[in-house]
């Protein structure tokens, strides 16, 4: 098969591959169903204060593998969803920012700065405008180049790697995560290699199950949803409830929500946008094909560039739509960008790439890295089916968001009013379920909880989570991949030094760690626990 | 460096200590059958103890680096506020609702049918199957949102029945072979 038949065979199989609908020559197919479910859901999680996109991706995954199975019929559907909860919350986390001055993730800041300002002058409608075109204008070009990067850097490593140059990648790429995500590199290492050893636990080679304890829970292994989940989300909800807890918020009255009033942009206005657009979605998408980094960074480089170029009469920070636009199409550029280490290295560059590789592992007939890319006249990859029929459900997703996220941002914009603090005691029973009800065992929620508690704890003492994810994911292709490196060059201990690219990436990795310092700057001072009306739950 | 953030970093360094010394001097030597690197049939493999023992260095090297730098003033990330009473009172609440879950319909099934029909018989008929967990999961939402709210209202009760409910017949309804917690493990 040539690269055209797989294109051609991709599209087919997320448009027709799996109907639910057949209506003559109109097929609804259970992938795009799923894409425009995602999308809505994600635009329901993003614009509630106090959710965001992977905690609606991480209580998704349990419910739709109980529901599709892990036949390969499930694989589309599945990543489908996930997708499109990815880019609906993407462009629904400007709704709570603009008309409640409620920052729903970190990124999201920058859009208040300039977002209510502007709702306050009665501009609110024009502002989710604003944020709407800028965001799916960045997570478009974000995908494009997702789509032509990832195939070209999957065929380049699989082409001139060897197994001890991607074990060296890996170590790499762990090294990055661990020294750029937080703000302290020791305790990214720590996290990182915690990761590697709950992921050690009943693995390996030999017939007994290593550091089981001779538990027959432990030797099935840890239920790896159960713990990436327990990290993420429990974690993160038993923070918030802390900060609830600890503040006087529900004292206070609820942040009225500004009239989202005039809701105009014409093609004159949305022409001016283009320069700040352009300019952020390109850092965006640039930040985001670095594993780890995320869209914080992006968003706030946008921001920055976007207020050197800026030269109107409206200042950024008083409500200049060019500010929203600078912050949305940089932290949007970054959700399509994230996935070009993840599909074509197998290595999870954020939170949303984690439950994507998650779900494609725990449902089997797609394994994201260089493999998936590869391309013979001979014999059929359907890896390779299944990453364009993905991108089509991206492309799904894209033109969704093009046609009826601006009008779907305006209508939540009213209907979004349930408290944190009934919201997330009812996330918390529903990830329980969701849970136990893949396994129907009480002791995968008990392993939940305690990694909820291990995800707290990280927390509050500043141990970055992401390098214990990234790490607990990349555990098995690494040691899998080392053994293989070892063994391929005839048990020579050396076998990581040989060559130049190995070395090369071992010494990259050797340089992130020593200057992590000049990477990042000083360890940021600590701030005082922010209240918790100012603070809101984020897992991103 | 404030004097919390001394202390936190104090503490993960010493504690991170504590736990890689004794994952390389106890557990892994004692629960690991292979070692670091394995013969086997005279071809040199690498044993399944080379990777947590990786991980367990790791882990020793960086809570030394952070206790080192702690006990010199360096500047770290540091704390924010852990409330052992928050905790406490998380952890009883965890309890309560998870007991709620397990013992509800089994205790409701002994008081309804006596001895004569165990609970286990009842885990796909309604509406003994939703009892613990809708018991347990109202508990759980309606105690945990009387926490962060300081106060308790019958109102989050009712709002944590529901909850329960829907969740309960969101997976019972359309799928015959799920269980609801804790009808599994029953």
């Amino acid at each position: 098969m040539g690269v055209l038949d797989y294109i051609l065979a991709g599209i087919m199989e997320a448009l027709t591959g799996n109907p639910a609908l057949v209506l003559g020559p109109i097929v609804l197919s259970w992938p795009v169903l799923l894409v425009a479910l995602g999308f809505l859901t994600g635009v329901l999680i993003g614009a509630t204060p106090g959710l965001s996109g992977p905690f609606a991706m991480a209580l998704a995954l349990p419910i739709l593998i109980s529901i599709f199975g892990f036949t390969p019929d499930a694989l589309l559907p599945v990543l489908g969803f996930l997708v499109g909860i990815m880019k609906g919350a993407t462009v629904g986390g400007a709704v709570p920012a603009i008309l409640f001055n409620t920052p729903g993730t970190p990124d999201a800041f920058m859009t208040t700065l300039d977002g209510y300002p502007m709702a306050k002058k009665g501009q609110g409608g024009k502002a989710l405008r604003v944020a709407h075109f800028a965001s799916v204008s960045g997570d478009t070009f974000s995908d494009i180049v997702l789509f032509v990067c990832a195939p070209f850097l999957a065929i380049s490593i699989e082409a001139f790697l060897g197994l001890p140059e991607k074990a060296a990648l890996m170590i790499l790429s762990l090294s990055f995560v661990a020294v750029v995500v937080g703000n302290d590199t020791w305790k990214g290492i720590m996290a990182a290699c915690f990761g590697l050893l709950a992921a050690s636990i009943a693995t390996g080679t030999d017939s007994y199950p290593r550091l089981s304890m001779g538990s027959d829970v432990l030797a099935a292994g840890l239920p790896t949803i159960a713990v990436v989940i327990g990290v993420l989300v429990v974690g993160e909800i038993f923070t918030s409830f802390e900060d609830m807890w600890t503040s006087a918020r529900e004292k206070r009255p609820e942040p009225a929500a500004a009239d989202p009033g005039d809701s105009t942009l014409t093609m004159a206005k949305r022409r001016r946008l283009l320069p700040f657009i352009g300019t952020s979605m390109t850092i965006g998408t640039v930040i985001g094909a670095l594993p780890g980094i995320g869209t914080t960074l992006a968003a706030a480089l946008g921001y920055t560039a976007g207020r050197k170029m800026h030269k109107g009469a409206t200042r950024f920070g008083e409500g200049a739509p060019e500010g929203i636009a600078a912050t949305e199409a940089a932290n949007s550029a970054v959700s399509g960008a994230n996935l070009i280490p993840a599909l074509s290295l197998g290595i999870p560059g954020n939170v949303a790439a984690v439950f994507i590789i998650l779900a494609a592992d725990t449902i089997g007939g797609f394994n994201p890295g260089p493999s998936v890319f590869r391309s013979t006249a001979d014999e059929v990859n359907p890896e390779l089916v299944v990453a364009f029929a993905l991108f089509t459900l991206m492309v799904a997703a894209n033109l969704m968001n093009w046609i009826t996220g601006a009008w779907f941002m305006r209508l939540l914009g009213g209907l979004i009013r349930i408290p944190k603090q009934v919201l997330l005691p009812i996330v918390l029973l529903l990830t329980i379920t969701s849970v136990y009800v893949q396994s129907a065992k009480m002791s995968d929620v008990y392993v939940l909880l305690f990694f909820g508690a291990a995800g707290y704890l990280m927390r509050r003492t500043g141990v970055p989570i992401l390098p214990f994810v990234i790490a607990y994911i990349l555990t098995d292709p690494l040691e899998t991949t080392i053994r293989a490196a070892f063994e391929a060059s005839g048990s020579d201990p050396w076998f990581l030094f040989g060559g130049v690219i190995a070395p090369a990436f071992l010494a990259c990795a050797a340089a992130i760690v020593l200057g992590a310092g000049w990477l990042r700057g000083t360890p940021a001072p600590v701030p005082a626990p922010a209240p918790a009306s100012e603070k809101e739950t984020t897992i991103d | 460096m404030n004097r919390s953030a001394k202390l936190c970093d104090c503490v993960i360094g010493l504690c991170g200590l504590g736990a890689a010394l004794l994952i390389l001097l106890v557990w892994i030597p004692a629960d690991i059958d292979t070692g670091v690197i394995d013969v086997w049939r005279r071809s040199v493999r690498i044993g399944d103890a080379m990777l947590p023992t990786f991980a367990a260095l790791g882990i020793l090297i960086s809570a030394a680096a952070i206790g080192l730098r702690a006990l010199l003033n360096r500047p770290g990330t540091g704390l924010q506020t852990i409330s052992l009473v928050f905790l406490a009172w998380s952890a009883v609440i965890l309890a309560l609702s998870i007991t709620l879950m397990m013992f509800t319909g089994p205790a409701l099934t002994a008081l309804w049918y006596g001895s004569e029909v165990p609970y286990r018989r009842l885990v796909t008929t309604a509406p003994w199957k939703y009892s613990g967990f809708v018991l347990g999961g109202a508990a759980l939402v309606a105690c945990f949102t009387a926490l962060v709210r300081h106060r308790f209202s019958w109102r989050n009760v009712l709002i944590g029945l529901i909850a329960a409910l829907l969740i309960a017949l969101m997976y019972d309804l359309p799928f015959d072979n799920l269980y609801l917690p804790p009808n599994g493990d029953v």
